[in-house]
């Protein structure tokens, strides 16, 4: 696929060390980031292979995969890999997603 | 569903798709020298748009691998010699490229041809 | 799927056919949904940490992950598998030639002899790291990475100002690191793939001659590994 993934020689990406870097960083910065890395690793192998898995990820669309952090984009991949191998449905996990933020959305509403 | 006992046994042995097949001969071996296609499937590849259509040189023979192109699709099953393959910098990036630096990526079968034979006048 | 490639001739090295030729319009189409596409697009902007969360609740409702698995595999790549054990490997190769020869011919067995191997490390190839010759890894499409050696890939493995530079100017890219090599030096960049991973065995630093293998394990670096630095040098007596 000819898409952004495939990267090598693009210019105008800038600097590749960050600021104040020394050599080490941790694993995760965000417990999200730890359950989607997780989530992908008990998947692959038992529902996809790694090679549908980066095909996945390389069909996000262009913007989104060069502004979204890595484990955001794993998650755009597995999501998009359960719904077409029929795992679970786009209405199912919608209407779950719905549900699981429906009292904070109460809170905000009541609070009007 | 897989146990955390199961995941972990899984994490630790791996999985390769490597397969041994005395019958199959690789195509080219170490010192080859081969041209890549020009190939833009929809679908995925391990063949980047830097090296394609590009002249290099086999330097090691992986082994009988997985066809990354075909697996995304769902083929769990055909096999093809994967292989380094050596580009100089300059054959990549023109004079942009180092003299001295080189590239080496791995390739499958499908992404190579045998680079016609130079004849000098 | 089966059948797709039957025009495909495993014995045939001929270079004529092509497996992608005809079919990837097909295989394109069937595998794409526009109800997919349109719930992924309508819930992008939902904080991602619910969108995760989300995921892993509908999936352990359905049976098809145990939320304990997971518990398990962040506890292995956050605190047992990481570049200590790539560093133990170099500091072996460093304190024994004969290991290092192992090493480089035959890197499964030399790295499953210390006791790593698994998920992405199925297939290693080590990188000598010489005066003449500077080895540096990189994946341009995606994060391929040895994770038995190294563990899960830093940030900037995995961003694009480093897979766009590296493969077209990779001195640029080292001297960001800090590390200026001689013009007359050989540059080697390897994009690695899904299938081979590739581990950079830095150069032995100066002074280190007394040094036993914990304290040669200290001088090796994640980034010397990958090959964008060279080992630590010891702290001066």
């Amino acid at each position: 696929m000819n898409s952004v993934h495939d990267c090598g020689g693009f210019d105008g990406f800038g600097r590749v060390v960050p600021a104040g870097y020394d050599g080490s960083e941790p694993v995760f910065k965000h417990e999200w980031e730890r359950r989607m890395c997780a989530l992908f690793m008990v998947t692959i192998g038992a529902h996809y292979s790694d090679d549908e898995f980066r095909q996945s990820r390389e069909r996000l669309e262009p913007v989104t995969y060069l502004t979204r952090p890595y484990y955001e984009q794993w998650w755009f991949a597995v999501a998009r890999l359960m719904m077409e191998k029929g795992l679970m449905t786009p209405e199912e996990f919608g209407r779950h997603l719905a549900a699981g933020r429906a009292p904070s959305a109460d809170i905000l509403a009541g609070d009007a | 569903m897989l146990s955390a006992a199961d995941i972990l046994d899984i994490l630790a042995t791996g999985a390769t798709t490597r397969i041994e097949d005395p019958a199959r001969v690789p195509a080219f071996a170490p010192g080859d020298k081969v041209v890549t296609r020009t190939l833009s499937p929809l679908t995925h590849t391990r063949l980047p748009r830097y090296c394609r259509g590009k002249r290099g040189v086999v330097v090691k023979v992986h082994g009988l691998y997985a066809l990354p192109d075909v697996r995304a699709i769902g083929d769990e099953e055909t096999r093809e010699y994967c292989y380094a393959v050596r580009f100089d910098m300059r054959e990549l990036w023109g004079p942009q490229g180092a003299a001295t630096d080189s590239l080496t990526i791995d390739l499958w079968d499908s992404y190579l041809l045998p680079a016609p034979v130079e004849v000098t006048p | 799927m089966a059948g797709q490639h039957d025009d495909h001739d495993h014995d045939d090295h001929s270079h004529g056919d092509h497996s992608h030729e005809g079919h990837d319009h097909d295989h394109f189409h069937r595998i794409h949904s526009e109800e997919v596409d349109a719930l992924l697009m309508s819930i992008a902007d939902i904080e991602i940490s619910a969108r995760v969360k989300a995921l892993e609740e509908l999936l352990t409702q359905k049976g098809l992950v145990d939320p304990s698995a997971l518990d398990a595999v962040v506890d292995l790549y956050e605190n047992q598998i990481g570049p200590k054990n790539g560093a133990r490997v170099i500091a072996r190769a460093w304190a024994d030639p004969v290991y290092k020869a192992w090493l480089l011919a035959d890197p499964n067995a030399a790295i499953a002899d210390l006791g790593f191997a698994g998920a992405q490390g199925e297939n290693m190839v080590a990188l000598e790291n010489t005066a003449d010759v500077h080895n540096v890894v990189v994946c341009t499409l995606c994060s391929c990475y040895p994770w038995p050696v190294l563990g899960l890939p830093p940030v900037w493995y995995k961003s694009m100002p480093y897979r766009t530079r590296i493969v077209r100017d990779p001195r640029s890219v080292l001297a960001e690191f800090g590390t200026v090599l001689p013009d007359s030096t050989e540059i080697r960049v390897w994009d690695s793939n899904s299938e081979v991973r590739y581990l950079v065995v830095p150069r032995r630093p100066e002074g280190t001659e007394g040094l036993d293998e914990a304290a040669l394990a200290a001088l090796v670096s994640r980034d010397s590994m990958i090959g964008v630095t060279e080992a630590l040098s010891p702290e001066p007596a």
